[in-house]
């Protein structure tokens, strides 16, 4: 019908696990992710982190993690974040080919999510409508769909 | 609701859920919905909504149907209209029903069943319309996540290898049980194609090969199916077409696939602005009628040629032949000079009123693949919902059965029609002012002259008839007919599976 790509490819950036972002000696926050609603089969969940809406709209993440899909289920953490508004964009790839596979005319068929759920209109949503605040530790469930 | 009683309400009601009912309740009812209720046109019968699936039921049978109609006609069409008590602002936007007619001789019963589509057994739960619609963006409507979540798969059929595929055309088919109409899912030809759009009219060609594409307007996109008689996928792909228009119909022949696109393109600007899916077209006939043909082949292969700006829904059939001036294709479709009607008359009737514009008429074009030059023919002859000898899919075939007689005081067609588009001879049978004619479908006879088979709403006597006629003889009017004991929603097309 009408939709847009929904996601722009995961870039091939680096993957770091527990990065330390914020300057040494700044305030630093936790932002804890809960991730629901996956595949029953085991997939690989991949998860990207933006402090920017550039950053955001041009698929360049500030840090991205991979962890196992239990039970459409998983937990993870970045730690370590100055204070600030972050987007967070999942998928989980269940043929473990890395990346969010669509089908010709762009949609997802794996299942994928936004950070507050957010949904765009027949595309990715905008950074603010995916951002949260970041001031201290935070937890956030992503429902996928 | 008085206001206060609602701020009192939403002061202590506390319980978030509660929030939408106390809303609706506060604007009142919908204003269509209580328009077509009050409306006392007697057609409106057949834009009401079937509280639920209608069970198998026995009609009364006037003659004998032919043995070669002996089998089952499936039909689909829009029939969930309105759902707690707001009404869809169009025709094309309610869920589809799909029913059976199991003919045999003098027997005849019929079942209608609700497409259990995802969108609408949400719709249900909730008790409200929750996503848009072809022609309505319903009040808080969320926008959809993809094109199957506000599929409604309201438009055709295409039985296949025991199933029945209700078919819409913005996302996938939907699978169907034969003998109980079940919904059993999304049809999804090939794992890397889960959601694409699938037309709602497929061609089959004679040796049973499915042809179908498919249109993504906000991508520009135009796929392509082809699909073995057993209905394993064979080929498919999907390429950028500038200004894509909106396509509902295709043709093929020998060689190559037609399409007729009328200059009413979608604009993603109107769309983000928050019009519904119609009303984010815009008609630009700047661009007059392109047509694109496709080498059947080698799809890669494409050529580009104009005819004068039109609309049309349907497309009775296309031909080729190779001439000393080089190959020409024949296709012959229902043409509107504009798409007034989808705007005005397909959206009026959903509150009971009835607004004219021009009928389609059939047109004849013809096509030079060597010259790129095309022409056309109007014939004086208002038609829709045409149809043709399955066995001539493709081929040269003189004959279409279409719907005809416009009338001037309320919605549909009078009669049904058989013509020879070659010499523009025409027979017709008409059921009456009082009724509404649907498509009906030419069902083959070995050798013979062969049968045509369709429903029609009679709203004087508020039933539902069904109606067979000796091809050659539709005059003479019906050698059978059975008459059900209520009324159907209007439904669009339909397909018939021999015993």
């Amino acid at each position: 019908m009408h939709f847009l790509a929904l996601l722009p490819r995961p870039g091939a950036h680096a993957l770091c696990a527990a990065a330390l972002l914020a300057p040494l000696g700044a305030l630093a926050a936790d932002l804890s992710l809960s991730v629901a609603d996956g595949p029953a089969a085991e997939a690989t969940l991949f998860v990207a982190l933006y402090d920017s809406a550039a950053g955001f709209a041009g698929s360049k993440s500030l840090a991205a993690q991979t962890t196992p899909l239990r039970g459409g289920a998983a937990q993870l953490r970045f730690t370590g974040l100055a204070p600030g508004r972050y987007a967070l964009r999942v998928f989980a790839d269940e043929n473990g080919n890395g990346k969010l596979d669509t089908n010709p005319m762009g949609m997802p068929i794996e299942r994928y999510g936004f950070s507050n759920d957010a949904k765009g209109n027949r595309g990715a949503p905008d950074f603010e409508a995916a951002a949260l605040n970041v001031e201290a530790d935070v937890q956030t469930v992503i429902h996928l769909r | 609701m008085e206001r206060r009683e609602l701020l009192r309400l939403l002061a202590t009601a506390g319980a978030l859920p509660l929030l939408p009912t106390l809303a609706r309740a506060a604007s009142g009812p919908d204003a269509w919905q209580a328009e077509f209720e009050a409306a006392g046109t007697p057609w409106k019968s057949g834009f009401a909504t079937p509280a639920g699936d209608l069970p198998l039921t026995r009609a009364k049978v006037r003659g004998r149907f032919p043995d070669a109609v002996t089998g089952t006609l499936f039909r689909n069409g829009p029939a969930g209209h309105d759902l707690g008590g707001q009404r869809y602002r169009h025709w094309f936007d309610g869920d589809g029903m799909v029913h059976r007619f199991v003919i045999d001789g003098a027997d005849v019963r019929h079942q209608g069943r609700y497409v259990a589509t995802p969108k609408r057994a949400a719709e249900l739960r909730a008790g409200r319309r929750l996503a848009e619609g072809f022609g309505t963006m319903p009040p808080g409507a969320e926008p959809p996540s993809s094109p199957d979540s506000i599929n409604v798969a309201n438009i055709n059929v295409l039985p296949m290898q025991g199933e029945v595929l209700a078919l819409w055309e913005g996302g996938s088919a939907t699978r169907l049980d034969a003998r109980t109409l079940e919904t059993l899912g999304v049809k999804t030809w090939r794992p890397d194609l889960a959601g694409m759009p699938f037309s709602a009219h497929p061609r089959v060609d004679p040796d049973g090969t499915v042809w179908n594409f498919g249109v993504s307007a906000g991508q520009s996109m135009l796929a392509l199916y082809e699909i073995a008689p057993d209905g394993a996928l064979r080929r498919a792909s999907a390429t950028p077409v500038a200004d894509l228009p909106m396509i509902h119909d295709f043709a093929v022949t020998e060689r190559h696939l037609v399409f007729l696109m009328p200059p009413l393109v979608y604009d993603g600007k109107r769309k983000e602005a928050g019009a519904s899916f119609l009303d984010a077209h815009v008609w630009r006939p700047e661009l007059e009628m392109r047509v694109l043909v496709v080498d059947k082949k080698d799809w890669d292969r494409r050529q580009l040629l104009t005819l004068p700006a039109g609309f049309l829904f349907h497309v009775g059939n296309a031909w080729e032949e190779d001439t000393p001036g080089g190959t020409l294709i024949h296709i012959d479709y229902m043409r509107s000079d504009n798409p007034d009607p989808v705007f005005t008359t397909n959206r009026e009737v959903m509150r009971g009123r009835w607004v004219k514009r021009a009928d389609p008429h059939l047109t004849v074009a013809t096509l030079n693949l060597r010259t790129g030059r095309a022409s056309q023919n109007a014939l004086a002859l208002d038609a829709e919902f045409p149809r043709i000898d399955p066995r001539r899919v493709g081929l040269r075939h003189r004959h279409l059965i279409h719907a005809t007689q416009g009338m001037p005081d309320r919605p549909g067609f009078a009669a049904v029609a058989r013509t020879n588009v070659e010499t523009g001879r025409s027979q017709r049978y008409t059921y009456g002012k009082q009724a509404i004619v649907e498509e009906h479908i030419f069902i083959p006879d070995e050798t013979k002259p062969g049968w045509v088979l369709g429903t029609v709403l009679d709203f004087e006597q508020q039933k539902t008839l069904l109606s067979c006629f000796a091809a050659d003889r539709l005059s003479a009017g019906p050698v059978a007919q059975a008459t059900l004991p209520y009324t159907l929603p209007l439904g669009l097309h339909g397909a018939f599976v021999p015993a």
